[in-house]
């Protein structure tokens, strides 16, 4: 995976459905591509930043969601071979990670417009 | 010049383990009746495209029904259902169909259901063989996936039925089910549907999903496809019902036919109309020919 965070928070910023569906969330998504570790900063739900997460426990983060570099690459296909499709049937099928707190299931549309921005970026659609 | 799909809606009284529902059904089209049942937490609306398509209607009067709780079915009236948990059981999946086709007159009707109405294919065909000249399990098996039933009730109550969770999260773990080759506008419909059920109906509908059909090897191989014909459908990206899960069922069951459909998922009715139809026609058109 070689996408620059920077290129994802700008396009997080800017896509109306991100911004939408990540609304009123203060707190961290951790994100885990085995290669590097991300911490998406939501304050009132506009993204405040994205840092490096390698050393913030999963416990502080409201969201976590890893795989490794393979999976992650699987998983950004434009079109991914079955049960690549999102990352909870890649959790399910395939042993990548998403957390179970209560944050996890009600920014779930959040988690998968943030995968679809990643695949374009991957892909050279952003 | 107006514009209407060739789609009449009605209302019929349905007494059920001795409650009386109104449920909603639509239909269109003349000759062999075709029940279809929409998946856990959704609605009759899946399946538009089928009610209008006229290489379908031309042959089969189809028929879409809302279980009770579902789209246009209100709970029963007279019923204290907020003092109750909703759970769907086998026996309850089974007796509306039947309760259906009884009320409107139906001759041996072919039903067809998808996910838990696919699984619903397969207990009709087993416990109501008389009923029915065919089912179409479409993403049908003998059980879902391990990996799902193994997260237990308590687990789906979290997910799909969390005060802190609204139901926009439904409609996107729906997600988890649909193909990548699905039309975007498609997706989004399955989604749109989801978000629209009733609050802890979609997890109830789960017991029945997970739990409660859970046909065992003895009673697949005892399913007399000479009184009942089954066809199974399942699409390549369904996780919850994969095609290996359907040919399992297809191999115990003598005479039935399974179809993989590629580059499809768990919603192939609304996912790719197009697609699927491509798999239907020819099961329907057995079924004509067979009259």
């Amino acid at each position: 995976m070689s996408i620059e965070a920077n290129a994802f928070a700008e396009a997080a910023r800017n896509d109306f459905e991100f911004t939408r569906e990540t609304r009123y969330l203060n707190g961290t998504i951790k994100v885990d591509f085995g290669s590097a570790v991300w911490a998406l900063n939501f304050v009132g739900g506009a993204l405040a930043s994205v840092t490096d997460g390698a050393k913030i426990d999963d416990r502080d983060c409201k969201i976590v969601v890893g795989g490794t570099a393979e999976q992650w690459n699987m998983l950004l296909e434009p079109k991914p071979k079955p049960f690549y499709q999102c990352i909870q049937s890649a959790a399910v099928k395939h042993g990548m990670r998403i957390s179970t707190t209560n944050e996890s299931f009600a920014y779930l549309p959040g988690l998968n417009r943030m995968t679809t921005l990643l695949r374009q970026l991957q892909n050279g659609r952003a | 010049m107006v514009k209407h799909d060739p789609i009449t809606g009605r209302y019929v009284y349905l007494t059920v383990e001795g409650i009386e529902y109104r449920v909603y059904y639509e239909e269109a089209g003349k000759g062999i009746p075709l029940i279809v049942g929409h998946t856990a937490g959704s609605d009759g609306r899946q399946y538009r495209s089928v009610l209008c398509d006229a290489e379908v209607t031309n042959n089969f009067r189809v028929i879409a029904f809302d279980l009770p709780y579902h789209g246009k079915s209100l709970p029963p009236y007279g019923v204290r259902w907020w003092e109750q948990e909703y759970n769907m059981t086998k026996a309850r999946m089974m007796a509306f169909p039947n309760a259906l086709s009884d009320a409107l007159g139906l001759e041996r009707p072919v039903y067809m259901g998808s996910s838990m109405g696919g699984h619903l294919a397969v207990d009709l065909a087993s416990n109501h063989a008389d009923r029915y000249r065919a089912t179409i399990a479409v993403e049908g098996a003998l059980r879902s996936a391990v990996e799902y039933v193994d997260v237990g009730m308590a687990g789906i109550r979290k997910e799909f039925d969390n005060p802190n969770v609204n139901r926009t999260s439904i409609g996107a773990a729906m997600m988890l089910n649909i193909s990548p080759y699905s039309p975007e506008e498609n997706v989004r419909e399955i989604q749109w549907e989801y978000s629209c059920g009733g609050p802890g109906i979609f997890a109830g509908d789960l017991l029945y999903y997970y739990y409660e059909h859970n046909m065992s090897d003895a009673e697949a191989a005892a399913i007399d496809t000479s009184k009942c014909m089954l066809y199974m459908l399942t699409g390549e990206y369904d996780p919850n019902t994969s095609p290996k899960e359907s040919e399992a069922l297809a191999k115990l069951v003598k005479g039935s036919k399974f179809w993989p459909m590629k580059n499809l998922g768990h919603f192939p009715v609304t996912e790719n109309y197009p697609e699927f139809r491509k798999y239907l026609l020819p099961i329907l058109a057995e079924i004509t020919a067979k009259k």
